[in-house]
């Protein structure tokens, strides 16, 4: 994967996106921070308790990305760039796999023909 | 819309599991096959965008707050398998690395927001395609397709909390008030997630048309669309 002009593009796409989330941060902090989600709310309403997690994430100060503005940012762009990570060693993986399996079974119908031609 | 530990019953977990399982491993297969060189890093941006995303909450008003899934947007981009891989990445970081959403509730969170999220979008945004007029027909169809895919996978939710609490009281909320709870709820979250996902897909359709795997019609820009197509 070269560093070409619509990677370049990308990479401005994903500072971007990063930059817009950091101006975002604060204005959760305002308005949103603490307050439920509409499943939180239904379990509220209706007194239903979640119970404790049966795993604990490996990073304890990480758990709910952070209280605060700066932490909330920093766990944001960690995850952020572990997901970024992920999803393009997987998409590599994922297509190269497809790629040697076409190449496969390329191979064996090319093989096929071949032995076919030499039978007659 | 994140369920956490212990709130769903292990039955109804456990499905949720068995459920998602066979349907990620196909999805995951899929893109493989579909996915061009151009989209890799897309798959990538589009994650890390979508998981930050996630994390900023927006008030609906009535104390309730609500999140960008994202899953209408993936599909719109890339297509409804690579959609579920990317938001399958994304719940799995949030559930392993930051502690959001329970590890026994990943397959039903899997299920509702990267299957069924991903799935109703894509077909609504298909089959509204063939029908929408114009730009603004095309809008309209990608806000109905994600506004409907949170709503949808909302209600879902609710009929699991309501199989839930059906198998034990201990777990869940009764199906008469889960349901037409979330539904409601989610009716106006679904109203953020389709602006957000109008506003995106119009900001790439002007700028990198491209990227945009599914489309390939001009309504949207005046620029030459690709001519990549999604398989299956």
């Amino acid at each position: 994967m070269q560093i070409d002009k619509s990677n370049k593009s990308l990479l401005i796409g994903l500072v971007g996106v990063f930059t817009l989330f950091m101006v975002l941060v604060p204005v959760y902090f305002a308005f949103s921070n603490g307050l439920p989600d509409g499943l939180d709310k239904q379990l509220q309403e209706n007194h239903v308790q979640e119970k404790k997690p049966v795993y604990t994430p490996p990073f304890g100060q990480l758990i709910d990305y952070g209280s605060d503005v700066p932490s909330y940012i920093v766990n944001g762009l960690i995850g952020g760039v572990v997901v970024l990570s992920i999803g393009v060693f997987l998409a590599l993986f994922l297509k190269g796999s497809a790629v040697t399996t076409e190449s496969i079974e390329t191979t064996s119908k090319s093989e096929l023909n071949t032995q076919l031609r030499r039978k007659r | 819309m994140h369920i956490g530990d212990g709130i769903m019953a292990p039955p109804i977990w456990a499905l949720g599991y068995i459920i998602a399982i066979p349907i990620l491993a196909y999805a995951t297969k899929k893109t493989g096959n579909t996915l061009g060189n151009t989209q890799i890093p897309i798959l990538g941006v589009l994650a890390a965008g979508i998981f930050v995303a996630q994390m900023l909450n927006f008030p609906i008003g009535g104390g309730t707050t609500g999140h960008l899934v994202g899953a209408a947007l993936a599909a719109i981009l890339l297509g409804p398998y690579a959609a579920v891989v990317i938001l399958t990445i994304v719940l799995i970081v949030q559930a392993f690395l930051f502690g959001d959403g329970g590890v026994t509730a990943l397959g039903l969170n899997l299920l509702n927001m990267a299957i069924i999220s991903s799935f109703t979008a894509y077909a609504i945004y298909v089959i509204g395609k063939t029908i929408a007029a114009g730009k603004a027909g095309m809008y309209i169809t990608i806000f109905t397709a994600a506004w409907a895919s949170i709503v949808i996978s909302a209600m879902m939710c609710g009929i699991e909390l309501g199989a839930s609490a059906a198998l034990s009281p201990e777990y869940g909320i009764p199906l008469r008030i889960a349901v037409p709870a979330m539904a409601i709820t989610h009716l106006f979250i679904g109203i953020g997630e389709g602006i957000v996902t109008v506003l995106v897909v119009a900001y790439i359709a002007a700028v990198r048309p491209d990227i945009i795997l599914t489309m390939k019609d001009k309504r949207l820009s005046k620029t030459p669309m690709p001519t990549t197509t999604i398989e299956g």
